[in-house]
């Protein structure tokens, strides 16, 4: 059992352990030293991964994994249990690590069933951690529906509002794209005439035109209803709106990831020439997310939808990355996964403590609350600052590296529409901060406007210990992006080589 | 003689229990209850049966039986479908009153039931299947009547009459089949119907025609499934429990002696007229089955999309489908099984059918809802449960013949299948009890075959050397058959 399995397994084993557990207390303990152990690991395989020799010496042909585990399993159907590590798996899985430990401890006060609560939750990043290391696709998808479906139990229980209808929208849309994704592997499967699933195989295949010209957007939707592409991302602010804080916090935060992570490591990578075809087209669909996610941020009066169409628009911005099609598009996709995951953790465990205290989430109720809790409003606007892409913060350094890849362009498309694109997927920037601004200012600015407001108390231990980790966070990958972006950039090159060839 | 052992085993412990039966000695006291005779009879028949192997193939009667390795599988799944049923009997019989309920006849007759369907599976000539395929039957429409009622007996006489039908509708395509090629044996028509005659050819389109929609009734195929519903409902639990698995697997076994033995060489001309049964059959079972407030009628519909999935498995002549389809009927089994443990013990202990009757039962009976839950969403293909690995390799039949709109047809049907079996987890997990709602209570041998059958729903899939000796076991198989 390699660490990689480990790192997959560890929040499995914590749930196992939570079942068994008796007192609500000892459930959280359990789940707490479960994520924070994870967290740990992570660090650890980091460290490794940093000093081992595949990384200074890397194989620029290969993705070159590292700690890879390879057992066959259904060897007759080509199956195995194949993980591996690369810069893009391991950036996702430290963003995943940071959002479930704080996620716990964003939930400390889930009371109703918290055993079920606790153990789905841990079982869905289960799912999310799988996804990132295996690299056989029967594999992938297993942990891809694993990470999906515990959502609908997640939300109808413990939901707020609407939560059976948006429960059951949000898995029905996502097992669509699913189902998309298992007709194009299983196309990919019979096409290669490898009998495989084996992901470092499949990317030696020269699929033919035909073939590449239909898979390529069946995985590119399957992968981009789950990244809210326009328009199939009509799940997410109903979802993210029901859903209890630690599950928003992972949903927007981690799981919407895997759509982008996806659509770059397979539909991309292994389908080259269909992406040249289709780039352009799912370039104007992504401007449009960006677009219309903002405008739509201008217009709510819940915190909650507020943020979650904000994160259409930014996670639009990871899928814009991926659709430019050239290197530094590609590393802004990936800084802007970590970074937005980080950021709508944020927004999302805050906007939980304050619904919390002020039994609200509509703006317009609420006023005056930098006097009351001035730690949850300085919080909040540092969120808003790294969504609106302030320089120092996280957000500046994906957002600006995203346009940047957008305008320089790739030498399959007319350089002049990508730039029209992108120069349109720019004034989002500006909306952002109009929404940003302007919400946060009712919010927090100005007087008080309900008298009970003022027997509300600022956060407590638990709480400035989430937020605090969220923010030096933020602040880690915009003031020092060259840790990441060492990480990811030898993984994005087997990508761009496979494009160039 | 050891090769129908399986099949002697089972009459044997049937009129075992008759006679124990005869003396009144069910009754009292110190008896054991007839479930123990014929569980360790179906035991033993299961044991007997995978003792065969290494000896097959072997053949009796002149080439009338035979038993390869491939039907020993085939074989097992119907009994470890047997096996549950029975499992299940103690839950709705009241052993204080068995002979009122007629429980050891009960028994009998699904005996005799089983043991037709495992002559089936060994059957090589028209005649023996024909004659081994109503011996399957016959005492089912029995059994689907047992409860006496006259909602039962309505759904025992659409079901008798509909199957009357499909079997003469298969009688009357053997005839034409026997009056074409002047023989019975599986092999020597097969032959025959290589390179059928240009005047003949019209012949054998009209046993297809006919023989088809027999099968089609058999394996409640679109539009021959009408039966289903109508016969589930009536059904005591049990039996629905049964029609729905070790007959689904019956109407298997028959595709795989008429499609595969008979009409291998007409396969690939048959392949649209699968195509379009088996997407018609599992669309209409899942949108109908949205729209259902009765559990068993639900799991009816549920079934009926479950043989439209089943169908893509043989849109092949190659040991991978055969493979497949057996490879989903054992998981399929299984998860069937779980699902009926906790429905049956549900509709015994609250009388209630409906689907709302199941609101609140995570918090009345957390362990059975926890099981109903795996079950449903093994059946709707989540991974990484069972149904799951079963359905994949499924749909990768058809996409190996180049069918990738019907496999994305079905994976969009597994989404709409989910919608449904999310109403039911919803009424569990969300929906809140009634207040003097008590929980449910199982008899040990139901509880044992209820976690018999969870672990299987979870596990089974994910064991590859089980699905390995299936596909050796049709590799076996075709050597033989298909040169």
């Amino acid at each position: 059992m390699g660490i990689l399995s480990l790192i997959v397994f560890i929040p499995f084993l914590t749930a196992i352990f939570i079942l068994f557990a008796k007192s609500p207390k000892t459930i959280k303990s359990i789940a707490l030293a479960g994520t924070g152990l994870h967290l740990l690991a992570s660090f650890v395989l980091t460290y490794l991964f940093f000093n081992s020799p595949q990384n200074i010496n890397p194989d620029p042909t290969g993705l070159s994994l590292q700690f890879v585990e390879k057992w066959d399993w259904f060897s007759s159907f080509g199956v195995s249990y194949f993980l591996g590590v690369d810069g893009i798996s391991l950036a996702m899985i430290l963003l995943t690590s940071v959002i479930i430990f704080t996620g716990v401890l964003a939930s400390w006060n889930v009371e109703n069933r918290s055993k079920e609560f606790f153990a789905l939750l841990l079982l869905l990043v289960t799912g999310v951690f799988g996804v990132f290391v295996s690299f056989d696709l029967f594999l992938f998808f297993i942990f891809y529906e694993v990470a999906v479906l515990p959502m609908y139990l997640l939300i109808g229980i413990w939901g707020t509002g609407p939560k059976e209808y948006s429960a059951m929208k949000l898995t029905l849309m996502l097992m669509l794209g699913s189902a998309f994704l298992m007709v194009a592997f299983l196309g990919l499967f019979h096409l290669s005439g490898l009998n495989t699933f084996d992901m470092t195989k499949l990317a030696q295949v020269n699929f033919d035109l035909q073939t590449q010209r239909w898979i390529f957007p069946t995985l590119f939707v399957g992968f981009g209803i789950l990244g809210a592409l326009y328009p199939f991302h009509t799940w997410s602010p109903d979802g993210h709106a029901s859903a209890p804080t630690a599950v928003s916090m992972l949903h927007a935060g981690v799981l919407m990831k895997l759509g982008g992570y996806g659509a770059l490591r397979i539909a991309v990578y292994l389908l080259p020439e269909g992406a040249k075809e289709w780039a352009l087209f799912f370039m104007a669909l992504t401007t449009i997310n960006i677009l219309y996610g903002s405008l739509g941020a201008i217009k709510q009066k819940d915190l909650k939808y507020f943020t979650a169409y904000s994160s259409v628009s930014h996670c639009g911005m990871v899928l814009f990355g991926v659709a430019t099609l050239n290197f530094i598009g590609f590393k802004g996709a990936v800084l802007q996964m970590v970074s937005h995951g980080l950021m709508t953790g944020l927004f999302f465990s805050l906007i939980g403590m304050v619904y919390g205290r002020t039994h609200t989430r509509i703006i317009n109720e609420m006023g005056g609350l930098a006097k009351v809790m001035p730690w949850l409003a300085t919080s909040f606007y540092i969120a808003g600052f790294a969504s609106l892409g302030l320089p120092s913060l996280s957000g500046f350094v994906a957002e600006s590296q995203i346009f940047m890849g957008g305008f320089m362009g790739n030498p399959w498309h007319d350089l002049t529409w990508m730039r029209v694109l992108t120069v349109l997927s720019t004034m989002s920037i500006v909306v952002t901060a109009v929404y940003v601004l302007r919400g946060l200012a009712q919010v927090f600015m100005g007087p008080i406007t309900n008298l009970h407001f003022n027997e509300l108390t600022d956060a407590s231990l638990t709480e400035k210990v989430t937020t605090a980790l969220l923010i030096a966070s933020l602040f880690f990958v915009g003031l020092y992006p060259k840790f990441f972006v060492d990480m990811i950039e030898p993984a994005i090159n087997p990508i761009i080589n496979r494009l160039n060839m | 003689m050891s090769s129908l052992l399986p099949e002697f085993l089972l009459i044997l412990t049937a009129f075992f229990i008759l006679i124990i039966d005869l003396f009144d000695a069910f009754n009292s006291e110190s008896s054991l209850s007839p479930e123990f005779y014929a569980l360790s009879g179906i035991g033993f028949s299961i044991i007997s049966l995978f003792a065969l192997w290494g000896y097959a193939p072997t053949t009796y009667f002149g080439g009338q039986f035979v038993v390869e390795e491939i039907d020993i599988f085939f074989k097992g799944a119907i009994l470890v479908a047997g096996f549950f049923t029975v499992t299940l009997l103690p839950a709705i019989f009241n052993l204080k009153n068995l002979v009122k309920n007629h429980y050891p006849e009960f028994i009998v007759t699904l005996l005799f039931t089983l043991s037709g369907m495992l002559f089936l599976a060994s059957s090589r000539d028209l005649v023996t299947l024909y004659v081994s395929l109503e011996m399957a039957t016959l005492p089912l429409f029995a059994l689907t009547a047992w409860e006496k009622s006259k909602f039962s007996a309505e759904g025992a006489i659409k079901y008798l009459i509909l199957g009357a039908v499909g079997s003469s509708f298969l009688i009357f395509g053997f005839g034409i089949l026997y009056a074409f090629t002047g023989s019975l044996s599986f092999e020597s028509i097969r032959v025959a119907l290589a390179q059928p005659h240009q005047d003949t050819l019209n012949l054998v389109l009209l046993a297809v025609a006919f023989i088809i929609p027999g099968l089609g009734f058999k394996l409640t195929l679109f539009p021959f499934h009408t039966w289903a519903p109508d016969a589930y409902q009536a059904s005591p639990t049990p039996v629905t429990a049964f029609l729905s698995t070790a007959s689904k697997v019956t109407g298997l076994v028959l595709a795989t002696h008429l499609l595969l033995r008979i009409f291998s060489f007409q396969l690939k001309d048959l392949q649209p007229v699968m195509v379009v049964l088996s997407v018609a059959t599992m669309t209409l079972g899942n949108f109908v089955a949205m729209k259902q407030e009765n559990i068993k009628r639900f799991m009816a519909y549920s079934s009926i999309s479950q043989a439209g999935y089943l169908l893509l498995g043989f849109l092949t002549l190659s040991p991978e489908g055969i493979a497949s389809v057996l490879f989903y009927s054992y998981i399929y089994i299984f998860t069937n099984m779980a699902a009926f443990a906790v429905i049956t013990l549900h509709i015994e202990q609250t009388q209630k059918q409906n689907i709302l009757s199941l609101k609140g039962l995570s918090k009345t009976s957390p362990g059975y809802a926890a099981v109903l839950m795996l079950a449903l969403f093994s059946l709707a293909g989540i991974p990484p449960l069972s149904g799951f690995v079963g359905k994949f390799f499924l749909f990768s039949i058809a996409a190996k013949q180049g069918y990738h709109i019907v496999v994305a047809i079905a994976a969009i049907n597994s989404t709409v299948s989910l919608y449904y079996y999310l109403k039911i987890i919803k009424q569990m997990y969300i929906n809140s009890p009634d207040e003097d709602t008590p929980s449910l209570k199982a008899p040990l041998v139901t509880k044992a075959g209820l976690i018999l059958a969870t672990m299987g729903t979870v596990f089974i899939g994910l064991i590859a050397p089980f699905y390995d000796q299936i596909l050796w076991a049709s590799e076996q198989w075709f050597k033989l058959w298909i040169k």
